[in-house]
């Protein structure tokens, strides 16, 4: 089994749990999200991937965006979660806190 | 504009390209605000390079680091793609579906013309009886003929297509065929009869 292969998938598939809990505390534009991510450890994504991620929770109205002027470039496309957004980030940190206990059960093979 | 700055506009040109292509293949509707998105991503990683560090070494580790092209159109389509893969499967059905159908009518069809137009070229009369016997099939009801009717009398045929499967298939030979006919036995009278067709 190639590690890395793992890792890059387990990170593509946690990217919209991850891109919500960022947004849940305010807005924040994409290239803000990658540094964010650049100093948690093994959350290191490949910073073009968060793009058509925040376009895809876009289309299903759980995050909006707007453009706001920059002061040193080009408009900046902000990003915010919206409330069915908050609804369903709910429920997907609730999955993930039940999974994260079964794999630990697991683990410890008190697992029934 | 400095040699530097082209070389990483033409690196950056062929990676939105490359991007563009990619994202083809997806019918999402927020293509274009990827591609935007990933080409103000790209001006702000350059913008970020000392004019020192604006090297073509550094400008390949940037677009290594925006991952590979393949990427987007993968993460775009995970519910877009299935979408279309759903769609692409039910149209795949229908296809087969409508093969299935005309491979059968281009079978059965010409099958059923055929039999439709089956008829018979002769009949074995094998048997004769009275109308009123025991051996009269029970499909053929006994009040079709009087029971004080004399000289109707039964003559069953051998041939029987299955496929047909009723009496219509002896119209076309009995409609075509002369119906007056004579019954002959040794040390009898001739007598002369008419077929009709009964069930």
């Amino acid at each position: 089994m190639n590690l890395s292969n793992w890792q890059t998938q387990l990170r593509k598939g946690l990217l919209d749990i991850v891109i919500l809990n960022l947004l849940r505390h305010g807005k924040c534009h994409g290239y803000e999200m990658v540094q964010n991510l650049k100093q948690s450890e093994g959350l290191k994504i490949r910073e073009g991937n968060i793009y058509p991620i925040l376009a895809r929770l876009e289309t299903d109205c759980l995050v909006t965006s707007y453009s706001e002027a920059s002061q040193d470039g080009p408009p900046r496309r902000y990003f915010r979660i919206t409330s069915l957004g908050q609804k369903v980030l709910t429920d997907m940190n609730a999955h993930w806190d039940q999974m994260i206990e079964s794999i630990q059960y697991i683990r410890k093979g008190t697992h029934r | 504009m400095t040699s530097e700055k082209k070389i990483w506009d033409n690196i950056k040109t062929e990676y939105i390209r490359q991007v563009e292509k990619a994202l083809s293949s997806v019918k999402h509707p927020r293509r274009k605000e990827v591609l935007e998105d990933v080409l103000s991503h790209l001006d702000r990683r350059f913008a970020e390079l000392e004019p020192d560090q604006q090297t073509w070494e550094n400008f390949q580790t940037i677009v290594t680091e925006m991952g590979p092209v393949s990427d987007y159109a993968e993460l775009l389509a995970s519910q877009a793609g299935q979408t279309n893969r759903s769609n692409r499967k039910r149209y795949l059905l229908w296809v087969s579906l409508a093969v299935v159908v005309i491979v059968a009518a281009a079978i059965l069809l010409p099958m059923a013309i055929s039999q439709k137009h089956k008829e018979h070229k002769h009949l074995t009369i094998s048997k004769a009886y009275w109308f009123h016997s025991d051996e009269r099939p029970r499909s053929i009801p006994a009040d079709a003929v009087p029971k004080d009717n004399d000289g109707h009398m039964l003559f069953p045929v051998d041939e029987w297509f299955e496929e047909i499967g009723s009496t219509d298939q002896y119209k076309t030979f009995l409609n075509g065929a002369d119906k007056r006919f004579v019954l002959k036995a040794d040390g009898h009278p001739d007598v002369h009869a008419k077929a009709e067709r009964g069930g």
